[in-house]
């Protein structure tokens, strides 16, 4: 019977404009969505349309400030060498090894060659350089900074040997040791310094490693931050080690990983509004005689109402899916399927690639729970008030204040807030285990708790609706 | 057959008592009507029966179920509107049928024939919200005895139909209770509607009901009328025994239709004009008061 009255459920649904309209506009978003990676976006992921640094007009100051008659030779040279570099970098991709390597590479050479511009070895140098730096020639620029640490290290190491120098001697071998190191690296697996995704990943390892290095577990924030730390750390080191971009965005692999998180919003709208109407509507319009002198219980009836806003939820979702599928195997093919999704596991303290599909799934199932309540509190609502503003509303603030309210409750530690629903049913956060973020709140406590909340809307919703008096009109 | 009896039905909301004291019970083919001013307790009684409101206390069986505890079995044998017509005016009147029809497993052919019952072959497929209210009541009607109930009960279904509206439903009602042995409720504040076909009568007034009487019993009761007569003089002891003066010209006299005649004669051998006769209707509180003096004269 229940599969009959939501089919009953299903065509009310259908049969009114709204959920075409949320729809729309829904994949109306998608399809922007895809548009935007697609025009806004390179082949190597890279945003092409970033704040640009206003080079124009720090040449322009500058130039100012050198033709200004305060300056002494040695600081108007400084200021040609900064402007002709600028308009050097000017020149280049902001993506490109040369927009970030200008200075590091270059100026040294081109101040000599500014102060003594007669001197034709110097000019010849700096043309080289130049020459070099234009042809991307990067090999080039490493080897001379190789052989510079190099020489600085056999300086060092001689000085203490000498035992000559100050304390900081060991401090700064151990930091030339380990620049050599990068470098050494890069030069194996040919990561320039650009804005690419190798460049960021080693970036991101060294400075995580870094940090974890100064880093204590004490107490429990502490180890959260440790985590999360080591996590950025991990998940670095397996794109350097695949030299895959994982974190891509302008992929369908991507941007099905992304969908769950893309469109919560749209898929709460749409939840809590079939909710909120399916109860609503009966109340405001009458026609909850219609059903209630059926020869149904009232339980059933709310049964078939509940379970049919969750199915209209999955079909938003298969929707979104499908669609995003299709749009994006347009705009960008399906070659990244591949690729899949890699994911950090706290408890093994591993990387693990995971099928994108899979991943898709699993972020579903994770949101589901907080979904299941949502539609719950609505029904309650519904029955209690027969407005389907409120039965709306107040479940969709919980839902977008809720992140907010958990990182008041960790910066105040307001432990007790872990009581709350809300935060009970949070289990897309405990993925892979990770924590929450608040002491108190993992996975089982919210396990707990969420089913004897659930438990209570459900008996509160059953109680009140069996006993609901229906008013005259 | 019994198929409906309220025992002591109470329901309080508080301390306002709705309906007090409700017993009555119906056989088949019975129909039975709810008369009453608005707000006597007519439609909160329906509610009360059809589980729509909870008991304060008493006890109503359908067939011999219990509407409290076995709720399902007791509503499977009974149609009812109440209020209004409640239909959804988004989908179409054929829609709203098959709607219906999942509850009682009803099959095409039987939609179908109560749609010719009613007669909305022609605007069956169109969207409620474009019917008119006669049609809207039709569609209701069709609805409440889709699956052939053993009761009906019909909240002021009336509402909204021209005479040949109303004739049509009465014509279906008695057909139903005559042929398929249904009992039928239905309320009106208007008793002219009621009194052409149904029994009996419940006369409710604040929430009790204040006389159940056959409608023959009802008709006795009422019988005597109220006219008003336009006259040359208004002093006539000699002539009535029992008439009121109204003004310098005019007095209204109680009596039967019958009677009335040999009253004007009487006038007019005794040199009284009569210029106008106006035959009163009467309103309900006059049935309800007439009702209420003929129990305590009883």
């Amino acid at each position: 019977m229940i599969f009959k009255l939501m089919k009953i459920e299903l065509l009310k649904v259908f049969r009114k404009k709204g959920i075409y309209v949320i729809w729309g506009v829904m994949l109306l978003f998608c399809f922007f969505n895809n548009f935007l990676y697609w025009r806004d976006y390179d082949k190597e992921g890279r945003y092409l349309y970033g704040e640009k640094e206003n080079i124009q007009e720090e040449i322009k100051n500058l130039t100012k400030e050198k033709d200004s008659n305060v300056l002494g030779t040695d600081a108007r040279i400084m200021l040609e060498t900064r402007i002709e570099l600028l308009k050097l970098k000017s020149t280049f991709s902001k993506n490109s090894w040369q927009y970030f390597k200008v200075n590091d590479y270059l100026y040294d050479a081109l101040y000599e060659k500014n102060k003594d511009s007669t001197n034709l070895e110097k000019v010849k140098y700096y043309d080289t350089l130049v020459s070099k730096f234009k042809n991307n020639d990067y090999s080039y620029f490493w080897h001379l900074e190789k052989k510079d640490l190099e020489s600085q290290i056999s300086f060092l190491k001689e000085e203490q040997e000498n035992g000559e120098g100050d304390t900081n001697l060991q401090k700064n071998l151990e930091q030339k040791e380990e620049e050599l190191s990068v470098l050494n690296y890069r030069i194996k697996n040919r990561i320039v310094e650009d804005n690419g995704y190798l460049n960021e990943a080693l970036s991101t390892y060294l400075s995580s490693r870094d940090k974890l290095k100064e880093l204590s577990k004490n107490t429990y924030q502490e180890k959260t931050v440790y985590q999360e730390v080591k996590r950025e750390m991990k998940i670095s080191e397996v794109v350097l080690l695949d030299r895959v971009n994982y974190q891509k965005e302008n992929t369908l692999n991507s941007l099905i990983k992304g969908i769950m998180n893309d469109y919560e919003l749209f898929f709460v709208i749409i939840l809590l509004m079939v909710s909120a109407s399916l109860i609503c509507d009966e109340f405001q319009k009458g026609t909850v005689k219609f059903l209630l002198i059926k020869p149904v219980s009232r339980f059933i009836i709310l049964l078939s109402k509940y379970f049919t806003s969750l199915l209209v939820l999955l079909m938003s979702v298969l929707l979104v899916f499908g669609f995003q599928f299709v749009l994006g195997g347009i705009f960008f093919g399906v070659d990244s399927l591949h690729l899949g999704v890699i994911v950090y596991d706290y408890g093994l303290d591993k990387v693990l690639h995971l099928n994108v599909f899979l991943w898709f799934l699993i972020s579903l199932l994770s949101k589901m729970p907080s979904m299941l309540m949502l539609s719950l509190i609505a029904f309650l609502l519904g029955i209690v008030t027969s407005s389907t503003i409120i039965s709306m509303i107040i479940p969709l603030m919980i839902s977008i204040f809720s992140s907010s309210l958990l990182e008041l409750a960790i910066s105040h530690h307001l432990y007790w807030m872990k009581y709350l629903p809300n935060f009970t049913w949070r289990f897309s956060s405990y993925l892979f285990g990770k924590s929450s973020g608040l002491e108190g709140l993992d996975f089982w406590f919210s396990c707990i708790w969420y089913s004897l909340y659930f438990v209570i809307f459900l008996l509160l919703i059953r109680g009140i609706f069996k006993r609901k008096d229906i008013k005259n009109v | 057959m019994l198929v409906l009896e309220c025992n002591k039905v109470f329901k309080k909301i508080g301390h306002h008592v709705i309906v007090s004291d409700l017993s009555f019970s119906l056989n088949e083919g019975d129909i039975l009507g709810f008369i009453g001013p608005n707000g006597a307790g007519k439609t909160t009684s329906i509610k009360l029966m059809l589980g729509l409101q909870s008991l304060s206390g008493g006890s109503v069986k359908i067939l011999g179920y219990d509407i409290k505890k076995d709720f399902v079995k007791a509503i499977r044998q009974v149609g009812a509107i109440v209020e209004n017509p409640d239909l959804y005016m988004y989908l179409t009147g054929y829609e709203n049928l098959k709607i219906a029809s999942v509850f009682y497993q009803v099959d095409k052919n039987r939609i179908d024939e109560v749609v010719r019952l009613v007669g909305l072959e022609e605007r069956i497929h169109d969207e409620v919200k474009n019917y008119s209210l006669g049609m809207r009541q039709r569609l209701g009607i069709a609805v409440a005895i889709l699956h052939r109930p053993k009761l009906l009960i019909l909240d002021e279904p009336m509402n909204g139909l021209d005479p040949e509206g109303i004739k049509d439903l009465k014509n279906i009602l008695t057909t139903l209770a005559r042929d398929y042995s249904m009992a039928i409720i239905i309320s009106s504040h208007i008793l002219s509607e009621l009194e052409s076909f149904c029994t009996r009568i419940c006369i409710f007034s604040k929430g009790r009901v204040e006389k159940d009487a056959s409608i023959a019993e009802i008709k006795r009761i009422t019988k005597k009328e109220r006219y008003c007569l336009e006259v040359s003089d208004t002093n006539l002891d000699s002539i009535l025994t029992s008439y009121r003066v109204l003004d310098n010209e005019h007095i209204e006299v109680s009596t039967t239709r019958e009677n009335i005649v040999n009253i004007l004669k009487a006038l007019l051998l005794n040199d009284i004009f009569v210029y106008e006769v106006k035959r009163e209707v009467l309103s309900l509180e006059d049935v309800f008061l007439k009702v209420m003096e003929a129990s305590h004269d009883i």
